[in-house]
């Protein structure tokens, strides 16, 4: 569970199990419960959702608490040696002269941001300047286009916020605020009071709360997901154990580096790449199997000294031999994993209808619709994100960058 | 985020307790305590409670500066005449502070008839230095005692480096010559002394007796290393006699490691420093012992060439040869860089000033005390810390001092000699004081624009601007480079400026000042004593 200081790398739901073993799973059947909380508009619900942007470059900005100037910049302006902040082109092309994108999307938001007053300072994704956005028609319907990242966003052109769009020179989405008497300490918050902003023409401040209180579920789906929850659960109990086992033998370096539960993300990873979800935990387990030795063909061929080769085979061996001994423990994993990934995304089908926003990957033959890239739920200063990993990771995965 | 932290100690006290813990912690804090490791409290008990003990606190400092550190409590906290502080009941000479080893003790009147007492202890931190309880500096200079008292009054002459080892019947009978603060028996080889130091107390004691143990001079010497009159007359004759002078530290005055004394005139010599009223008089008596050959104060460096360089500080002979030394000193340079473009530390802390043409004829100006303590200090370059630093505090005093200078009109119409306060420049500096911080970023940066442009010339050919503000940037981003530094930093940086304001604002260009600074620094000062330097 990410509990952050400053923004940094968000977990996936499903993926908390294998970074924390039980304690991650339970963190994730809390977090699916605040969501049953939410759904079913229980007055006890504390969590809150943001639609996840796929926006860069990432900045910084705001009034420096400790001197009252104006600055942007990027996460480096929290570094402990030497924070680089920016008041001007100049310092922007100082620090980030090596990465013109970056620098000028910097410079756009000092030009442009200034304007907002923003009190304190935020973070946010930038998602166009308008020599980025593009007029365009898609599937006969009339947008301003942009693509930050993977996703191309669209909006119709007489939509109120394609009009705001269309007047803009730079549109960016603020997701966290930070609280703190300085930069060194501040601690990032969810969210940003972008309503106290003043309205600026050329900005198009994109807001990024998902109104879960507009998403409806019948009694039956209701009922469905709760199940769903029961089931996890259940699991998360079966499989405890065993988690924690697996985290305890996960590692890069020594001995963890040959255990085959040093690869388990990686070959989740690998098979959203091939765009393959977790049907079959059996069948899965297998592919596992093949993964596991493929790697370890490949890191012993790389061993020069016989004693060596000797030591680290043993070692892939115990391996392997402790996934013969946990072949039923490894499948309630793969199930646990697979249940996981349907309830989250029995959500994600709810959410992505709010959406204004089209979104779109790009293809050779034109644009392909897409889902929104995901969204983050907060829970009591924790945050984990809720991603449609197969849509989204396999076009971040595939589709290559424009701008980073 | 950062909060102010409260001191452990605060809300268990009220009243006279607590001011009095507050002004002990305070006194702790000064700029002359810099050579602190860190500063713990070791006992809390409740004001009214049965016992003695009211409040207990644990100074660590390195092995080497345990007793400078005793001493400079107990003195500072003497000087502080604080109301709280009386004298302990039954106390034959009514001392409020009593000095018990490294153990100082307060007595605090709480109230009618209830005195308790605050105990500072003066510990080595752990892992510093080396023995069981004295430190390398204390073996190195007895044993400097020791080899000189085997020339002196064992072989009567010279000794050979190529002997390694002599009889224990020589080396108690030398022991008989000499006072230190060490056991003897561990100043033989193989014992607390290395090769480098014993070849140094070699070459060292052959000096001294080619210098005073032959001819007319000869005859028996004893030896003194934090003993004998070392830590008895000459010290009492100096804390005696400084009242009223600049003097903060027994070093700036006569920095001698060790002492050696004629033993016939021994009496005679303990009689005189005991008879010495003030700086004049003592001055007068050491110099006039020091030609006589009866009592020679000698400061140590490690000898590492054959022949030890011998130099003869504040004679009255040599008054003029200082003096023209003195005078092609000034306040020649600084330099003060603002980003050295270095990753791990971009935003140097200090300015150097230079009062002589070499390039290590200056002073560091910066803090010493870390992220946590205000101890602005300078320190004269090439010469180790210990000696050659001198605390903010004094710094200003040394400049005030040329007020009562006839032919010098000292421009005080500088914020260095206007009551600044270093606790206030402190606080204001804090990036977490979020009343003074907007000001105080502003003020440092003005300061550092000020002076941002080499003022002379002549050393090294350097010339040129600081980089004050990078290519195509603008002061704002200066500014947020400066509000985002550390309070040691923001802390440092301002007194170094005002340092710089105040040179510059002076008649002479601030010549005077440095040349009062540096001799102050080298314990050359017009009051310091004679002193042989053997290195």
């Amino acid at each position: 569970m990410a509990n952050v200081t400053q923004l940094k790398h968000l977990e996936h739901l499903e993926d908390e199990m294998l970074n924390y073993g039980s304690e991650g799973c339970a963190a994730s059947v809390s977090f699916l419960e605040e969501l049953a909380k939410m759904l079913g508009h229980k007055s006890s619900a504390t969590g809150f959702l943001q639609t996840k942007w796929d926006g860069a470059p990432s900045v910084v900005c705001g009034t420096d608490p400790a001197t009252d100037i104006f600055f942007v910049g990027t996460k480096s302006v929290f570094n402990k040696i030497d924070p680089k902040l920016c008041a001007s082109e100049g310092a922007i092309d100082r620090w980030y002269g090596d990465k013109p994108n970056l620098a000028k999307g910097l410079k756009f938001a000092l030009k442009y941001f200034k304007q907002l007053d923003i009190k304190g300072v935020v973070q946010g994704d930038l998602m166009f300047t308008d020599s980025t956005r593009k007029e365009e028609i898609i599937n006969g319907e009339k947008l301003y286009t942009f693509t930050p990242n993977t996703i191309t966003y669209g909006i119709p052109v007489d939509h109120p916020i394609g009009v705001e769009v269309g007047q803009s020179k730079v549109g960016v989405v603020f997701h966290t605020h930070y609280v703190g008497d300085n930069l060194a300490d501040a601690q990032a918050k969810a969210g940003a009071d972008v309503k106290r902003f003043n309205k600026v023409r050329e900005v198009a401040v994109i807001e990024n709360d998902t109104n879960i209180n507009d998403v409806t579920l019948t009694a039956q789906e209701m009922a469905k997901f709760e199940r769903h929850i029961n089931i996890i659960a259940t699991l998360c109990g079966n499989c405890g154990e065993f988690l924690d086992n697996i985290v305890e033998k996960t590692g890069t370096t020594g001995d963890a580096k040959w255990h085959v539960a040093s690869y388990l993300k990686q070959f989740f990873n690998a098979e959203i790449r091939e765009g393959r979800s977790v049907g079959n935990a059996r069948l899965t387990l297998d592919k596992l199997i093949e993964f596991y030795h493929e790697k370890m063909k490949k890191e012993l061929g790389k061993i020069k000294t016989a004693k060596t080769l000797t030591l680290k085979r043993q070692l892939v061996f115990d391996s392997e031999k402790y996934l013969d001994e946990n072949i039923g423990n490894f499948t309630d994993l793969m199930n646990l994993y697979r249940e996981m990934q349907i309830t989250k995304q029995f959500i994600i089908d709810k959410l992505d209808h709010l959406e204004k926003f089209r979104t779109f990957v790009r293809e050779e033959k034109g644009y392909k619709v897409t889902t929104p890239e995901g969204y983050v739920l907060h829970q009591d200063g924790n945050m984990i994100k809720l991603v449609n990993r197969l849509e989204f990771s396999y076009n971040n995965f595939t589709v290559s960058k424009q701008w980073r | 985020m950062a909060k102010k932290k409260k001191a452990p100690w605060e809300g268990e006290y009220s009243g006279v307790a607590a001011q009095a813990i507050r002004d002990i912690f305070k006194t702790l804090g000064n700029e002359y305590h810099s050579f602190y490791e860190d500063v713990e409290i070791k006992t809390q008990n409740d004001p009214n409670a049965g016992g003695k003990m009211l409040f207990g606190i644990k100074v660590l400092v390195s092995r080497s500066n345990r007793n400078k550190a005793a001493d400079q409590i107990r003195e500072d906290l003497v000087d502080g005449n604080f109301d709280w502080n009386v004298a302990y009941p039954g106390q034959a000479d009514g001392l409020i502070i009593t000095r018990n080893g490294y153990q100082i003790d307060c007595a605090v009147k709480l109230g009618t008839d209830i005195i308790k007492t605050i105990r500072i202890e003066v510990k080595p931190e752990a892992g510093k230095g080396s023995g069981g309880g004295a430190d390398e500096t204390a073996y190195n200079e007895s044993a400097q005692c020791l080899y000189a008292s085997i020339a002196f009054n064992v072989l009567r002459s010279e000794l050979s480096e190529n002997v390694y080892d002599y009889d224990d019947e020589m080396y108690e009978k030398a022991s008989k010559y000499i006072d230190v603060d060490v056991d003897w028996k561990e100043l033989k080889p193989g014992e607390q002394i290395g090769v480098e130091w014993r070849n140094s107390s070699v070459r060292g004691a052959n000096e001294l007796w080619n210098r005073f143990g032959t001819g007319s001079s000869a005859g028996e010497y004893c030896f003194f290393r934090g003993g004998g009159p070392d830590d008895a007359e000459i010290k009492q004759a100096y804390l005696r006699c400084k009242k009223g002078t600049i003097f903060n530290s027994e070093d700036k005055w006569n920095p001698a490691d060790i002492w050696m004394a004629r033993k016939t005139e021994l009496p005679r010599l303990k009689t005189g420093l005991n008879d010495c009223a003030n700086m004049e008089s003592l001055n007068n008596f050491i110099e006039k012992e020091y030609c006589r050959k009866n009592m020679m104060g000698i400061s140590l460096k490690k000898i590492t060439n054959a022949t030890p360089s011998w130099s003869v500080k504040n004679l009255s002979a040599n008054a003029e040869r200082k003096a023209t030394e003195m005078e092609s000193y000034g306040f020649k340079s600084y330099d003060l860089i603002f980003d050295n473009k270095s990753k791990k530390s971009p935003y140097p802390i200090d300015v150097y000033v230079y009062f002589g043409d070499g390039a290590k004829q200056n002073f560091q100006a910066r803090n010493f005390g870390g992220n946590t303590t205000a101890s602005w200090q300078l320190e004269l370059s090439g010469v180790s810390a210990n000696q050659g630093r001198i605390g903010g505090g004094v710094v200003v005093k040394v400049i005030q001092s040329l007020a009562s200078v006839k032919d010098y009109n000292l421009n005080v119409n500088t914020p260095l000699l206007q009551n600044i306060d270093n606790q206030t420049v402190w606080s204001k500096s804090d990036p977490d004081n979020k009343s003074a911080r907007e000001k105080y970023t502003n003020d440092l940066y003005d300061l550092l624009d000020e002076h941002k442009q080499t003022i002379k010339t002549t050393r090294n050919n350097k010339s040129g601007t600081m980089n004050l503000i990078a290519p195509k940037c603008t002061a704002d981003d200066t500014k947020l480079t400066i509000g985002q530094q550390n309070q040691s930093y923001r802390y440092s940086k301002m007194f170094g400026m005002h340092l710089l304001s105040c040179l510059k604002a002076q008649p002479d260009g601030g010549d005077r000042i440095m040349r009062e600074l540096y001799a102050y620094a080298s314990s050359q000062s017009d009051i310091s004593g004679v002193y042989a330097k053997m290195e």
